[in-house]
């Protein structure tokens, strides 16, 4: 783990969150076709919409954020096994956890990122926002635009948890 | 599942340097979208000045393609620092600004701009507050005639329905009260006509309509969604209805309709005084073309709907006339209309102050028309609808 996300997760309050929804696929099935990715975040990100008071620009909004996950998820998941999509919601956020087999656990214990925790990367252009071989970098870029707050841990001894929490009252401002 | 190919659009503009893309770019590799990287390339090459990438309508991007994109305009950036690249966004689409501005943020000939108006050329003229009473009565009066005609287009209760440029949003509360939806939304463009509708929906305890800020040529609601679609009076003042009509095809559902109300101005009509007032609404639909806009539309219905790839179409004309309830509700909305078309838009087209005069004349005569105890004042409209073919 490298750079300024090595610092303890801050604490998240689990316990407040509902469950919504939950989707689970066979991963072989999920990584045959690239438009998965889309699709399922469309279909969560319309769920995630409902509750707002402007559901479809609120549903886009997310689906920029959610796809990029979904995507990440994607590239790296090559285990065997199931990869399973979830929504959850508090009084004040949104949750998306995707959960799925990976050996690599993006090299360390976990890797978070706040919307607050911004830092410029010295020399990297916008093409560093993509992946880094970890991912860190992607995830502190979608969290300042999104004003989420991602993380991503070990599931186990060869599982992985993407968890993203975005605020429920979003006014696009 | 059907998958198809994520649809999104590159466009390059020389009139206006303008490069333009549009729809959902989500590939899984840049070798996916390496023809619309090409294009912004040699876009950006060829031309000196300022060049504009137009992203207003762009709905959806993955990192993988706003990184490819990124790498394009660094380079044309470093490349020739003197030429200005102006990167257009839409509030519309509330991720878009920051994600670009993160892009801008590096290169110093790099920008971006929120662009907000002229969706709608007409959109400006109406959206003053003082004429939301006017819009208010026009409703109340069409809705006399459009209750009796919706359910012959399709309406009925328990529909998933859009209602698309939605402006104060008086249509949608009167469709949620008397037809009963399984859902409603309805989608304008006019940040305060929300606030407004909003507020109004409040007021009155109606629940369940999903208002949203939206670009009805480019909208971010689903495909094949909706039972109805509804967008009254809209097309009539968007310069490229066609492209309107795509979007109200796209979003409604296999076997569902769209039903469209367009007027035709120059049919406006009185008694006494037809010669006077029928020249002015002539002219009314001169002036409105001037600005782009065809209120001319309502007979043409049948022929949009018909190239739009719509089947069953249906078209009805019906004429608000001063004898629907109160004449003072149809001498008010005249007013306001002698108002804008005479008091602004004649002035912004730059017309004499006789031609505004006389241009005057014909409203008033319709007023007085409309208030004569013996007179009668009408004004037609054309309500069409089209089937989404299964």
């Amino acid at each position: 783990m490298e750079g300024v996300l090595e610092e303890e997760a801050p604490s998240f309050d689990d316990h407040a969150f509902a469950p919504m929804v939950s989707l689970e696929m066979n991963t072989a099935m999920f990584k045959s076709r690239w438009q998965f990715c889309d699709r399922i975040t469309e279909y969560l990100s319309d769920i995630l919409g409902q509750g707002h008071s402007d559901p479809a620009r609120y549903s886009n909004f997310l689906s920029i954020a959610a796809n990029e996950l979904i995507e990440l998820a994607f590239r790296s998941t090559g285990e065997p096994g199931r990869i399973s999509f979830s929504l959850y919601r508090s009084a004040t956020f949104n949750r998306l956890r995707i959960a799925f087999p990976c050996e690599e656990a993006f090299g360390g214990k976990h890797t978070s990122a706040r919307s607050s925790e911004r830092q410029p990367v010295p020399g990297a252009g916008p093409g560093y926002l993509v992946m880094k071989s970890d991912g860190t970098v992607l995830l502190r870029d979608l969290a300042t635009i999104f004003r989420a707050a991602i993380r991503i841990e070990k599931d186990g001894a060869q599982g992985i948890e993407i968890i993203a929490d975005f605020p429920s009252a979003e006014d696009f401002q | 599942m059907s998958l198809l190919p994520f649809p999104f659009t590159a466009h390059f503009d020389p009139t206006n340097q303008q490069l333009l893309l549009s729809g959902k770019m989500r590939p899984e590799s840049a070798a996916e979208i390496v023809d619309a990287l090409k294009l912004v390339q040699q876009g950006l090459e060829k031309y000196s000045g300022v060049v504009y990438l137009n992203v207003k309508r762009l709905t959806h991007i993955n990192m993988t393609a706003f990184a490819a994109l990124s790498d394009v305009l660094t380079a044309s950036c470093l490349a020739k620092p003197e030429r200005k690249i102006v990167i257009i966004t839409s509030s519309v689409v509330a991720w878009s600004t920051s994600l670009f501005e993160t892009l801008a943020a590096s290169q110093p000939n790099l920008s971006v701009e929120v662009y907000d108006s002229a969706f709608y050329p007409g959109q400006s003229f109406v959206e003053d507050e003082t004429f939301i009473p006017i819009l208010r009565t026009q409703t109340k009066m069409t809705w006399r005639h459009e209750r009796e005609l919706l359910p012959r287009h399709g309406l009925r209760s328990g529909l998933v329905i859009a209602d698309i440029c939605c402006g104060i949003g008086d249509f949608a509360a009167l469709v949620q009260r008397e037809f009963k939806p399984a859902r409603l939304v309805a989608l304008d463009h006019s940040v305060r006509s929300l606030e407004y509708a909003r507020r109004v929906a409040a007021d009155f305890d109606l629940q369940g309509i999903e208002y949203t800020y939206g670009d009805a040529s480019q909208m971010l609601l689903r495909d094949n969604q909706f039972d109805f679609v509804t967008c009254r009076h809209s097309l009539q003042i968007f310069d490229r209805p066609e492209m309107l009509l795509r979007e109200l095809y796209r979003i409604c559902k296999p076997g569902g309709r769209v039903y469209i109300t367009n007027e035709k101005n120059s049919h406006c009509l009185g008694e006494p005084h037809a010669e006077t007032i029928n020249w002015t609404y002539e002219e009314v639909a001169k002036l409105f073309a001037h600005f782009d806009m065809d209120v001319e539309m309502g007979p043409k219905s049948r022929h949009l709907l018909a190239d739009a790839g719509f089947d069953a179409i249906k078209v009805d004309s019906f004429m608000v006339t001063n004898l629907d309830g109160d004449p003072q509700d149809f001498a008010d909305i005249i007013e306001a209309w002698e108002n804008v078309y005479a008091g602004e838009m004649a002035v912004r087209r730059g017309d004499s102050i006789e031609f505004i005069r006389r241009f005057r004349q014909g409203f008033k005569d319709h007023v007085f028309a409309a208030l004569h105890p013996k007179g009668y004042a009408g004004w037609p409209i054309w309500a069409a609808s089209g089937r989404k073919p299964l």
